[in-house]
């Protein structure tokens, strides 16, 4: 549009619609056409300018700004060592050695402490209701993590208890599963609780048969005062149980628990263990350091009534809802695979399968499953043979059993002690499936260096009654076991709490 | 008694370009002055003009007043005649030719009249009477007896005055030299009403004569603009009124004026703000401070009276003009005034126009927003938590802390509003929410479009907008307020060029917008600017619409900038919470965040992108956008699509700016409150399109409201469908035994402890009976490092947390801590959880109380000690907040609507098409 002012000649009518728009302009049909055209490039070019600066606004780079928060480490100073043993073997005894409903000491429990630094201060802990059945703990100052390690062992030869037991000197913690021991007739299970801090303890016991979970009173809300033990005949609350896992769980104070199982058949004493914790359930079990020595032995023992429970076992608890297919192998020193089992596992029931051939040796179970289960392995030696023809009744043999645990794996270097007895060996496995190589450092300085390849057990000889440091670089099982004639144990090397780990803390 | 001698005194001083007509008439007169005397500057072209007049004497005076020039003219012609009258002319009062004779023969009649004034009439309509006698209202106000007005005679009958103007006035020399002349104080007002108020005292009559005129003198602010006149007319009147009053006041009277002074300035100030007059606030302040600090003149002033003073102030107690007079007047002037005003454009109206009909169908909605959370005490989830106990806490989060960010103002007036239970007011503001978004939107679009049905579409999808229900459902409050604020900003903002209440509402809306959508400011100043430079001649009003914000934020912002994060200041108020960024197209279709929205999983089973379904829907208002900006008869949609353009730009440019923390998270800012305003300028294109469109108007509207209507219903369910965030809670979050305890003990500490599965703790302190919404502080949560505070409850909860060999019993104790709460997880029990749970237990410092409604709890072994006390108000955060609190207060006294509804009555000649009035009663121009 030409803007013309109101001097310049009407010719095309005075009034200009720039200048007032408020006049109806009359058009002539080419300058309508033309408006039109001029309206709709308008339009167009509108529209593409609200489109474009609406693109442009959403795609343009906007600063991206902020980073994720900072989080504050917090490395926890290490509480410091505590090392519970599980004290003297208890047996249902007056005083004076009377057969009683009551628990008594057996004395003559060594203790063999690994304490390089010279910093563990002991400190008795002992049950109010049992005299002299002190459980030993050792403690170091607060700052101060895998400084020591102790181990236990006791001989005992009683009328009615006699074996051999060994057991590592435990970190308490939240509590654990047993699997192994018995409450049938002659069969003994005591549960010992020791609460060595001084926040009182609620314990929760759960214990688990060939029928399921004996479902009791009394099992719950077990308090465990602060420095004080307890202890408990699982008879008490199940009784007629042949085959046993336990399931201990402590709120507040931690607990080391420890489960003492022994036999009696007739009168003859037929073994004493003390059952070590095993690994949390989980669908790949290790049970290194299983020695089967003297079956020949054993077997003549088999011939005697009430004897059956003499042969390998492993038994198998799996706590779910879902019925299992597990594969158990043996493995043997040379990477054989000496027993092969496969059953489908009823969940929530306690099963023991019986090895019928295993030829003396040291092994490895491995148990796998496609649900989570526990495991454990018995297994006895005895001393000789059996005096079948004896009269009135057949002499057995002497015999001790023991029940390894399932290992929990371990990294990094860890202290491990001895304890006194005869023929200490430490077999390791690896846990990783690329293999380990591990690295022991001896009492006397000397270093042996191992490379495991597999589950397949390596056994080391150790000095009994001194300390070994164990390295690994990739995850492995360990177990110490001593063996002599109608003397088995062995424990596990347990890993050290989780505790010490340092977490990231996001303030807000 | 002898022929009168009339010495005419013409005062030159300024409008001497009118002189020679002045002194045309002075030589026409029918009865000719007996002597002429000028006094003033005096240049070669006055003497020119005054030549023909043969003036008898030529006085120089360079500066003074009129009285001074009188004063002067008298001293140079000599000692007084007898029956001398003295004739008052400045240079641009040309007299009537008849004037002169008129006032002579009006005061030879009545020998004791003293002085007479004439007619002042406007020089260019002779017609109109701008002053005809002064007289003073009971108070002391001057009263102009006929100001502006047309002149039917209707003046003519009463005589006898209280006073009259100097120029033209007629007085006879006697007299002037007996009261002593005018009062310099009140040169440029009311010097003739003094004059002959002191005329009056000393036993004379002053008269009006209405057959002798005289051209007005102009006003000698003529030049200026009208505003300025305003403000020196009123700051004028003001000064002279005070004078008079010092001056006329008895002796002990005198002092209770001096010390009313300052407390009447500011009630007065006061009035000024509630009536929409703050331009005459400074002339009142300077009024009142010169004459507080002008004795000596009063002491003068009151001299000069003395003398002349022969009569009793009673005496003059008729001619003063009665207060309901003086209302009455007052009404007729504004009724004139409110009739000068230009009619509004229509607008539908609000009852049946289909505003009441939009608020009821979003009621309907809002009832299922808030159906699964009624009969609750408070909300929690999401962004929200309850608020504090009572309303003096909640008052006391602002007031007592200088980094307490503005929001809280905003919660501490919901909280008041339900005072017997401030959470509750979260729960009534998520009932109303919507209706409320509803209402506020058919008004705005009622500014925009003159259609029932544009307006009706474009409020109820502002009631359904994605970004506010999705802000509802997550509990973003601030977002929730700012939609709800923000057509009540725009419509305040166009109005408030017009008028003050206006102005000062939008100033509030804007403080409130921005406190709840800080990130928003950058885009509302820009906006602002633009609006300015729009209306540049209205920036008076405009200018101050975003000053109460910036009153409000300019401590944070201090704080902010001096820590070197001044990004943070972008940051939301409020809880922070992290939200899924949302994808460019998600931006685009108003959705705030990604993540579940609605039809995000039905295109997913589809195949396509989660926000394609939702596009799909909006296709319709995608094409009325088309239209809005191809119409040609859609211009006014060019100022709504830009606001589109500016609100998309800011919530695609703040969504990847992370300033707070959250724990574990980065939280970016909330991109929703730009959304709205995206929202905003795209539903009021689309009313502009929809009303230009010529046919298919309601198949438009229909399909844009029922595409509208589906993208928001899953958003409207979700609270009932239990996937918002938000839920109804306990109006106090901390377990039963912490808020019992902290009764008693405020201070009462408790570590609340998040674990998450992959080990990962966020820990945190929180005081007393849980955290509150209106303790969140920005300034907080944008910390770019954690606090000496923070790191030792960090270090604190870590060692708590696992076997560590420190004792935390001291540092609990220490730190008023007497309650570690470990948080339930949302996925259960996991195995970093039970450690720390085991960790705790196994802590001989603490105590094990069990389950809480929030999680596990301990309670410390030993009661904890009362730490650091909180930190007493400092008297800068009480002098910051006062100040604050002046702001606000000017403000909302400006933002009453006080002006009459004058035009009720014309409703029945426009009928229906009338507009509402809600903000156009009160143009005070």
């Amino acid at each position: 549009m030409t803007d013309r002012g109101p001097d310049s000649a009407p010719s095309g009518g005075w009034v200009d619609n720039a200048s007032n728009p408020d006049t109806i302009p009359s058009r002539t049909p080419r300058r309508g056409a033309r408006r039109a055209l001029g309206g709709a490039l308008l339009a167009a070019a509108g529209l593409a300018a609200a489109l474009g600066l609406g693109v442009a606004a959403v795609v343009a780079p906007w600063p991206v700004v902020g980073d994720a928060p900072p989080g504050i480490r917090v490395t926890p100073q290490p509480e410091g060592d505590t090392r519970v043993c599980a004290g003297p073997l208890l047996r249902f005894a007056d005083a004076e050695g009377a057969v009683s409903d009551r628990l008594a000491p057996v004395d003559g429990a060594e203790i063999v402490l690994d304490d390089p630094a010279g910093l563990a201060t002991a400190v008795q802990v002992g049950s109010e209701l049992i005299d002299g059945a002190d459980a030993t703990v050792f403690v170091t100052g607060p700052g101060t993590s895998g400084v020591i390690s102790a181990a236990q062992s006791q001989p005992v030869d009683a009328d009615d208890l006699a074996g051999f037991t060994a057991s590592a000197c435990v970190e308490p913690g939240a509590g654990g599963w047993f699997v192994g021991g018995a409450t049938d007739v002659g069969r003994t299970a005591v549960l010992s609780l020791v609460n060595p801090s001084e926040v009182a303890a609620t314990v929760t016991i759960r214990i688990f048969g060939e029928d399921g979970e004996v479902q009791t009173a009394g099992t719950s809300g077990i308090e465990v005062a602060p420095m004080s033990r307890l202890v408990l005949p699982v008879a008490a609350f199940a009784p007629g149980l042949d085959s046993v896992v336990l399931r201990v769980e402590s709120r507040g104070g931690p607990i080391a628990a420890f489960l003492q199982a022994s036999v009696q058949r007739g009168l003859d004493p037929g073994g004493v263990d003390l059952v070590s914790g095993g690994a949390e359930p989980a669908v790949r079990q290790l049970i290194p350091g299983v020695v089967i020595s003297n079956q020949t032995g054993v077997a003549t023992n088999l011939g005697i009534e009430d004897y059956e429970d003499l042969l390998p076992a492993v038994r198998l608890f799996s706590p779910g809802e879902l019925v299992s297919d597990v594969v158990i192998r043996v493995l043997a020193e040379d990477g054989t695979e000496r027993a092969r089992l496969a059953v489908e596992l009823d969940p929530a029931r306690v099963s023991d399968l019986v090895f019928e051939e295993l030829d003396d040796g040291v092994y490895t179970v491995v148990v796998e499953s496609t649900e989570p289960l526990v495991a454990g392995v018995r297994a006895v030696t005895a001393d000789g043979v059996a005096d079948l023809e004896a009269t009135p009744l057949p002499i057995p043999a002497p015999h001790d059993f023991a029940w390894f645990a399932a290992a929990p794996p371990l990294l990094g270097s860890e202290m491990v002690a001895v304890p006194e007895g005869p023929g200490a060996r430490l077999v390791l496995g690896s846990a990783a499936e690329s293999g380990a190589t591990v690295t022991i450092d001896g009492p006397d300085g000397e270093r042996i260096g191992i490379t495991l390849l597999d589950e397949r057990p390596v056994v080391v000889p150790l000095e009994a009654g001194s300390g070994y440091r164990l390295s690994a670089d990739a995850p492995i099982v360990a177990a110490v076991t001593l063996v002599g004639p109608a003397e088995l144990a062995s424990f596990p090397v347990p890993p050290p709490l989780e505790a010490a780990q340092p977490v990231v803390v996001y303030p807000r | 008694m002898g022929r009168a001698s009339v010495t005419a005194i013409l005062v030159v001083d300024s409008g001497w370009h009118r002189l020679g007509g002045t002194v045309t008439a002075i030589v026409e007169q029918l009865r000719r002055v007996d002597r002429l005397v000028v006094v003033g500057e005096i240049t070669d072209q006055v003497m020119t003009a005054v030549a023909s007049a043969a003036p008898a004497r030529v006085v120089q005076l360079r500066r003074g007043t009129i009285g001074d020039a009188v004063d002067r003219a008298l001293a140079a012609i000599g000692p007084a005649e007898d029956d001398e009258w003295l004739w008052v002319l400045t240079a641009d009062t040309a007299p009537h030719p008849a004037a002169l004779r008129e006032l002579l023969a009006a005061v030879e009649l009545a020998p004791s009249v003293v002085v007479a004034g004439p007619k002042l009439i406007d020089p260019d309509d002779h017609a109109m009477i701008v002053s005809f006698g002064e007289s003073v209202s009971r108070l002391g106000s001057t009263v102009r007896l006929v100001e502006n007005e047309l002149d039917q005679a209707q003046f003519d009958r009463d005589a006898d005055v209280l006073a009259v103007a100097v120029p033209g006035m007629i007085i006879r020399r006697s007299a002037w030299t007996a009261v002593g002349g005018t009062d310099p104080v009140l040169a440029r007002r009311d010097d003739g009403l003094d004059l002959c108020i002191r005329v009056r005292l000393a036993g004379g009559r002053v008269i009006r004569v209405p057959r002798a005129m005289l051209e007005a003198p102009a006003d000698p602010l003529a030049a200026r603009s009208a505003a300025t006149r305003r403000r020196a007319n009123a700051r004028d009147a003001r000064r002279a009124q005070l004078h008079r009053r010092l001056v006329y006041a008895s002796p002990i009277a005198v002092l209770l004026h001096w010390l009313t002074l300052a407390p009447l300035t500011v009630l007065r100030i006061l009035w000024m703000l509630v009536t929409k007059r703050p331009w005459a606030v400074a002339g009142e302040l300077s009024a009142a401070v010169a004459a507080a600090l002008s004795l000596t003149r009063v002491g003068t002033a009151r001299r000069r009276l003395a003398r002349a003073k022969r009569r009793r102030w009673s005496s003059i107690r008729p001619l003063r003009v009665p207060t309901a007079e003086l209302w009455e007047r007052r009404g007729i002037a504004a009724e004139a005034r409110a009739e000068a005003r230009s009619v509004p454009r229509e607008r539908p109206d609000f009852l049946s126009g289909g505003g009441a009909f939009c608020v009821a169908i979003a009621t309907v909605f809002g009832v299922v927003v808030v159906a699964p959370l009624v009969g609750s005490g408070a909300i929690s989830g999401g962004g929200l938590l309850p608020l504090s106990g009572s309303v003096a806490q909640l008052w006391s989060a602002f007031s007592g802390d200088l980094g307490a960010d503005p929001f809280a103002i905003v919660l501490a007036v919901l909280g008041t509003l339900t005072f017997w239970s401030p959470s509750f007011s979260i729960v009534a503001l998520y009932a109303l929410a919507v209706p409320l978004a509803a209402l506020g939107g058919w008004w705005c679009a009622a500014r925009l479009v003159t259609r029932p049905w544009p307006t009706a579409v474009a409020s109820l999808l502002w009631a359904l907008a994605p970004t506010f229900l999705i802000a509802l459902a997550d509990g973003r409050i601030g977002a929730v307020v700012l939609h709800l604020m923000l057509p009540w900003l725009i419509l305040t903002g166009i109005e408030g060029a017009r008028s003050w209440t206006a102005a000062a509402a939008a100033s509030l809306f804007f403080a409130v917008a921005v406190a709840a959508s800080p990130s928003l400011a950058p885009l509302l100043l820009l906006v602002w600017l633009a609006w300015l430079g729009a209306n540049v001649r209205r920036v008076p009003r405009l200018i101050a619409i975003p000053v109460p914000a910036l009153v409000l934020f300019a401590p944070i912002v201090v704080a902010q900038l001096g820590r070197g994060t001044p990004l943070a200041l972008l940051a939301d108020p409020g809880l922070p919470r992290r939200f899924d960024a949302p994808a460019e197209a998600e931006l685009v279709l108003g959705l705030p965040r990604g993540g579940v929205n609605g039809w995000s999983a039905a295109a997913a089973s589809l195949g396509l992108p989660p926000w394609a379904v939702a596009a799909a829907l909006l296709l319709p208002l995608a094409a009325l956008l088309v239209v809005a900006t191809i119409h040609p008869a859609a211009r006014r949609a060019y100022a709504p699509v830009t606001l589109a353009i500016l609100g998309l730009a800011g919530a695609a440019s703040v969504s990847g700016i992370a300033v707070a923390v959250d724990g574990i998270d980065a939280v970016a800012v909330w991109p929703g409150a730009a959304l709205s305003v995206y929202w905003l300028g795209l539903l009021g294109a689309g009313a502009v399109a929809l009303e230009s469109l010529s046919r298919l108007k309601l198949l438009a509207g229909v399909s844009v409201l029922v595409g509208g209507g589906l993208v928001a219903a899953p958003l409207v369910l979700a609270p009932l469908s239990g996937s918002a965030a938000v839920s109804a809670s306990e109006s106090q979050l901390a377990p039963a035994i912490v808020a019992a305890e902290a009764e008693a003990r405020p201070w009462l500490g408790t570590l609340e402890l998040a674990i998450h599965d992959d080990g990962v703790v966020e820990a945190g302190l929180v005081r007393g009976a849980g955290a509150t919404l209106d303790a969140m502080r920005t300034l907080d949560s944008t910390r770019p490092h954690p606090d000496e505070l923070q790191q030792l409850v960090a270090q604190l909860a870590g060692h708590l947390i696992t076997r560590s060999g420190v004792d935390a019993g001291a540092q609990l104790r220490e730190l008023g801590i007497e309650f570690v709460l470990v948080r339930d997880s949302v996925h259960g029990p996991s195995a970093a959880r039970d450690r720390a749970i085991v960790a705790l237990d196994a802590d001989p410092a603490l105590v094990e109380i069990g389950e809480s409604r929030a999680g596990q709890l301990w309670r410390t072994a030993d009661p904890a000690i009362e730490g650091r006390s909180a930190d007493a108000v400092g008297p800068a955060t009480g002098l910051v907040r006062s100040a604050q609190a002046g702001v606000i207060a000017i403000a909302i006294l400006l933002a009453i609507p006080t002006a009459r509804r004058a035009r009720r009555t014309e409703r029945t000649t426009i009928a229906d098409s009338r507009p509402a009035t809600t903000f156009d009663g009160d143009d005070d121009d």
